[in-house]
């Protein structure tokens, strides 16, 4: 198992007038290629910042971000669009669709911003859609559809370029349970599928039980870290990884 | 991002507010069509002018005086005197872009007198000797009689009003009126037919009998040049030509030639080998214009239609500086409410734009989306004020109450347009119009591109 996400004593303290907050403290991570790994914390905990920092969004205060190999806290902005069109997804909370473009549209624009051709990436954005089984809805547009359709646009978007990696932000956080049990299911079949690096940030325990991996945030510090069950049962763990690389706090 | 990508996804966000789209184009549609309105003003009256001009005398013709009367620098006129000699007019000959060159004479020294017969005399002609090689581009047309041909000595060219002129000097005229005039008032025809008689040129120095006061008749002292061809100007011929009598300069330089040695004038004081005049034609008016500069840079000092072109022009040029300014002035309003609208926009997608950044589009995508979005505003507006313009252009060209009240009838017999837009102002109005869409475009530009990705991961509500 190649580690494909190392952090290494990140910290972020964001100033609100004359007061500092910590919203991260001092995280070590490693998260490995074809992980299923939820950062659970509730609203405070640190857990959004840290989800930003890992998608290079925001620059950390102290330590670095490596992402495939790329030290993407310290990488321009500039850079940064390409290493993004090159090997990361993005699944949002409020799906974030395009109102005036449809579901196909939708799906294939990280291609476009890629300068993929027309047909090319017309093509792959239907067997995406119908891979989410939206194949009878390729032209509607977002208004047209429910909040679960949406999702599943949104998360066809976000593996419709083959990310090495996928980012999901409360992925069924606008969602009812029924829709949220579709979704999340979706979501880690697709990413099983090509071995594709999932990391879903949620304040919902019952979330975390899609997951390889679950990471606990207090107050801008992992409390736990640990694997479940399943990956266990399906996945080797080096003893030696989770000794030296995460620390974990009390 | 391929352009055709970008290009598509620019005029999408434009129709898809296709209100706001629509009267921010208004406003440039206002601005460029105020813009291409006053320029076609500007063209209009600088062809009414040049037609004006033109019909003052030909651009093309350039006049060197040998003595030039201009304002000096604290606007007292000042007499300039050229040299005007053979030499000069043989540099002038050698020059590109000259058609034609010819020397004048306009002696006022001595007197020339025509005779018609042994009976009829013209005594007091003003007589200019030219070569007839100008004589076509003098615009000068014969009611009757022909014009001479190259080379011709023996020609004269009357001015219409020269046959009434011709006297019996020995006959005693009591009743000037009854002499010359019908009883209802219009005139007699001339005393002599100009065309068939037969017609002389001499000249003489000025001689007075002191015990009478009178002035001597010694013409027949001296030699008579016949007229064989004879032209006689219409009364209706406008030009600088119409009150002399034109006749080879050969035949003028002859007869002077012969006064100056019959009065045993030295060399020195000879008046033969200078001009009074010389003219120039050349084959259009740039040509005329680099003429004219040699000939400045040689000294000589010339007053040439070009010249009050010029000074016509730039009194014309503060009333075009107006209406050009109240044209920039719309177009500015116009740019103000691109660079509003554009501004507008990137506030309503800051989210989208948001969301475009972490899905990877690059920054310079973004930028380039906007602009062209800006320019495009622009260039629609440019197209469809140039139209307008094209509309409004004719209403003030064949409104007959419109063209009247703007003033087209301001020159008298000149057949002039009020508005003319040449198709040079249809592209730089187009292209003017897209730059400014560009400009204004551009500060909201730069700010979609420092949207922040995180814009796309903040939750509403």
């Amino acid at each position: 198992m190649k580690p494909i996400i190392k952090v290494e004593n990140l910290r972020k303290v964001y100033r609100l007038g004359s007061e500092r907050v910590v919203a991260l403290d001092r995280i070590n991570l490693v998260i490995h290629e074809g992980e299923i790994c939820c950062i659970l914390g509730t609203s405070g905990s640190g857990k959004s910042t840290l989800l930003n920092m890992l998608a290079g969004l925001e620059r950390p205060t102290a330590g670095s971000v490596t992402v495939c190999g790329v030290r993407i806290s310290e990488t321009s902005e500039k850079k940064m669009a390409l290493f993004r069109q090159k090997n990361l997804g993005f699944v949002f909370q409020s799906y974030n669709l395009l109102n005036s473009q449809t579901a196909l549209e939708n799906v294939a624009l990280p291609l476009v911003f890629k300068g993929v051709g027309k047909r090319k990436r017309i093509l792959a954005a239907k067997r995406m859609l119908k891979a989410v089984d939206l194949g009878t809805r390729m032209r509607h547009l977002p208004s047209q559809m429910s909040g679960g359709q949406q999702q599943r646009v949104g998360i066809a978007r976000a593996f419709v370029a083959h990310p090495r990696v996928v980012f999901a932000d409360e992925p069924t956080g606008n969602l009812d349970s029924k829709t949220t049990i579709e979704v999340m299911e979706l979501m880690c079949r697709m990413a099983r599928e090509h071995k594709q690096t999932l990391v879903i940030v949620t304040h919902d325990s019952e979330i975390a039980e899609y997951a390889d991996r679950v990471i606990h945030l207090i107050d801008g510090n992992i409390v736990d870290d640990r694997y479940t069950d399943k990956k266990i049962a399906t996945e080797e763990i080096s003893e030696e990884n989770t000794a030296n690389e995460y620390e974990i706090k009390a | 991002m391929r352009i055709i990508d970008i290009i598509t996804m620019g005029l999408r966000s434009l129709f898809r507010r296709k209100m706001r789209t629509m009267l921010t184009v208004m406003g440039v549609v206002v601005g460029s069509a105020a813009i291409v309105v006053m320029v076609s003003l500007v063209v209009g009256m600088n062809i009414s002018l040049d037609k004006t001009i033109e019909q003052m005398g030909d651009l093309t013709l350039i006049t060197i005086q040998s003595e030039v009367w201009k304002p000096n620098d604290e606007g007292v006129y000042d007499v300039t005197t050229n040299k005007l000699d053979d030499a000069l007019v043989q540099t002038i000959r050698d020059m590109e872009g000259v058609l034609a060159v010819s020397p004048v004479i306009q002696q006022w020294q001595y007197q020339f007198q025509f005779t018609a017969g042994q009976r009829y005399k013209y005594q007091w002609p003003s007589v200019m000797g030219i070569d007839p090689a100008i004589l076509p581009y003098l615009n000068i047309e014969v009611a009757s009689g022909e014009l001479p041909l190259e080379g011709d000595k023996n020609f004269v060219i009357f001015s219409s009003e020269t046959p009434y002129q011709f006297r019996d000097p020995n006959k005693v005229v009591r009743n000037w009126q009854r002499e010359y005039y019908n009883a209802d008032g219009t005139r007699k025809p001339p005393k002599v037919d100009v065309l068939t008689a037969d017609l002389k040129m001499l000249v003489y120095s000025y001689e007075w009998d002191p015990s009478t006061g009178q002035q001597v008749d010694n013409s027949r002292k001296f030699t008579k040049i016949p007229l064989n061809t004879v032209g006689v100007m219409s009364d209706t011929n406008n030009n600088e030509y119409q009150w002399y009598d034109i006749v080879s300069i050969e035949a003028v330089k002859e007869l002077i030639a012969e006064q100056e040695k019959l009065n045993k004038v030295a060399a020195e004081n000879s008046i033969l080998g200078t001009y009074n005049q010389v003219i120039v034609k050349a084959v259009d008016m740039a040509a005329a214009d680099k003429v004219q500069l040699a000939l400045m840079d040689m000294g000589y000092s010339i007053d040439s239609l070009s010249d009050t072109r010029k000074a016509m022009q730039e009194n014309q040029a503060s009333i075009q500086y107006v209406l050009l300014g109240v044209g920039m002035m719309s177009l500015f309003v116009a740019a103000i409410s691109i660079a509003n609208t554009m501004i507008m926009s990137i506030y309503e997608r800051t989210r989208e734009i948001g969301v475009m950044k972490v899905l990877g589009c690059k920054i310079a995508n973004i930028k380039t989306m906007f602009l062209f979005e800006a320019a495009m505003i622009g260039f629609i507006g440019g197209i469809l004020g140039v139209g307008l313009s094209f509309g409004l252009s004719y209403a003030f060209n064949n409104i007959e109450g419109l063209s009247q009240a703007l003033g087209s009838d301001m020159i008298q017999g000149v057949e002039t347009q009020l508005s003319v837009i040449p198709l040079w102002l249809v592209a730089a109005a187009i292209a003017f119009s897209t730059l400014i869409g560009l400009i204004s475009g551009y500060i909201p530009a730069m700010r979609a591109t420092k949207i922040s990705a995180l814009e796309a991961i903040k939750n509403e509500g």
